[in-house]
């Protein structure tokens, strides 16, 4: 775990620094294969950009209208800096809705656009276990394995590095450099990396030890990766049916 | 409970104190404890305890003259806090702040919900 890099006076949270750092190679690596979609770097640029402002102002608002009190009480908090303050449904709800204004307003491509963003998704899900396990979140079930880890006072599956190493994998899949990628109809790369993403969350859900435990021994991320995958197989399926 | 480890000399640490001596004032009387730690070694008393006084703050600040607290806690940076159960288990650690009100306040009255 490395929650803070102190450099001098400077204590930078290394989490949020790896995640920027993820945004930034992830809309690299999608801005040289945007052509083969036929997308406007600018336009994928703009989409994020608007996504991600509408996301953390939704993130906040949500999180303001669950604790109105707490709120009133001290309303400059609404422009605190803490990430604690923040509703991640309520944030992802927010961008999504916003990006999807934005790409009907530009008229953009649902199936092409989605495809473009991709591999800024495969980048962000490896950012994203690298901010865990800086951070120490998504820790696992204690464990007497070998290769168990020292996390929160108790030896633990290294989740964080099994999210990393899934991650990995779904980048080497689907890398956007693949020949293969371009035969494909519009849609089914990015709705197949949603599945295979949502598999492998499945597999890594029953290590986890910080997810909420639902009835049976099912957690609510593997409920929530049952439903993504459910959901792009049959939005794959009605895309292969429509070009056929 | 909250503990906080912070010195005097911490900008983040000094700028959360008076939103944590209002939320001390509100909740105190529910069976909310602060134990702001200085942490003493990498600081000046003097300082502290008149940084102290001059806020008026009213929760106990304890003294870690020899840095144990702070290698006991691990600390890695200032100001760092823990929101400890009724059981005595840190449901969360805040690296860094400063911690806003609001933020305070939701994690203190779902402790107190528990």
């Amino acid at each position: 775990m490395l929650p803070v890099l102190q450099i001098g006076p400077l204590a930078i949270q290394v989490p949020g620094l790896v995640l920027i750092l993820g945004l930034w190679m992830g809309l690299n690596l999608a801005e040289r294969y945007t052509s083969r979609q036929g997308i406007e770097p600018s336009s994928l640029y703009n989409l994020v950009f608007i996504a991600l402002i509408a996301g953390l102002v939704g993130a906040r608002l949500a999180y303001a209208i669950r604790y109105p009190q707490a709120f009133a009480a001290s309303p400059t908090s609404l422009f605190s800096l803490n990430p604690g303050l923040l509703d991640p449904l309520g944030g992802t709800a927010a961008g999504i809705i916003a990006a999807v204004i934005y790409g009907q307003r530009k008229k953009i491509p649902l199936w092409p656009t989605l495809d473009a963003l991709t591999p800024l998704l495969a980048v962000l899900t490896l950012a994203s276990s690298l901010a865990h396990l800086a951070s120490g979140a998504a820790f696992g079930l204690q464990s007497q394995l070998p290769w168990a880890i020292e996390v929160w006072g108790a030896k633990r599956h290294p989740t964080q590095i099994y999210e990393m190493l899934m991650a990995s994998l779904m980048l080497i899949i689907f890398w956007p450099g693949r020949a293969v990628f371009k035969r494909w109809q519009p849609g089914i790369y990015f709705l197949a990396f949603c599945a295979c993403s949502a598999a492998g969350a499945l597999f890594l859900q029953a290590f986890r030890a910080d997810s909420t435990l639902l009835a049976n021994g099912i957690r609510n991320g593997q409920l929530a990766a049952w439903a993504v995958l459910a959901a792009s197989l049959f939005a794959m399926g009605r895309l292969i049916k429509k070009e056929d | 409970m909250l503990i906080n480890l912070w010195t005097s000399w911490c900008p983040p640490c000094k700028a959360e104190m008076p939103a944590l001596q209002r939320v001390y004032a509100n909740y105190q009387g529910q069976g909310f404890e602060i134990l702001a730690v200085n942490a003493t070694n990498q600081d000046n008393l003097a300082d502290a305890t008149a940084f102290a006084a001059q806020k008026g703050l009213k929760f106990p600040i304890l003294v870690d003259e020899r840095g144990d607290v702070s290698r006991l806690y691990a600390l890695r940076s200032l100001p760092t806090s823990f929101f400890v159960d009724s059981q005595g288990v840190i449901r969360e650690v805040v690296i860094g702040g400063p911690m806003s009100e609001a933020l305070l306040r939701i994690r203190v009255e779902q402790l107190l919900e528990e």
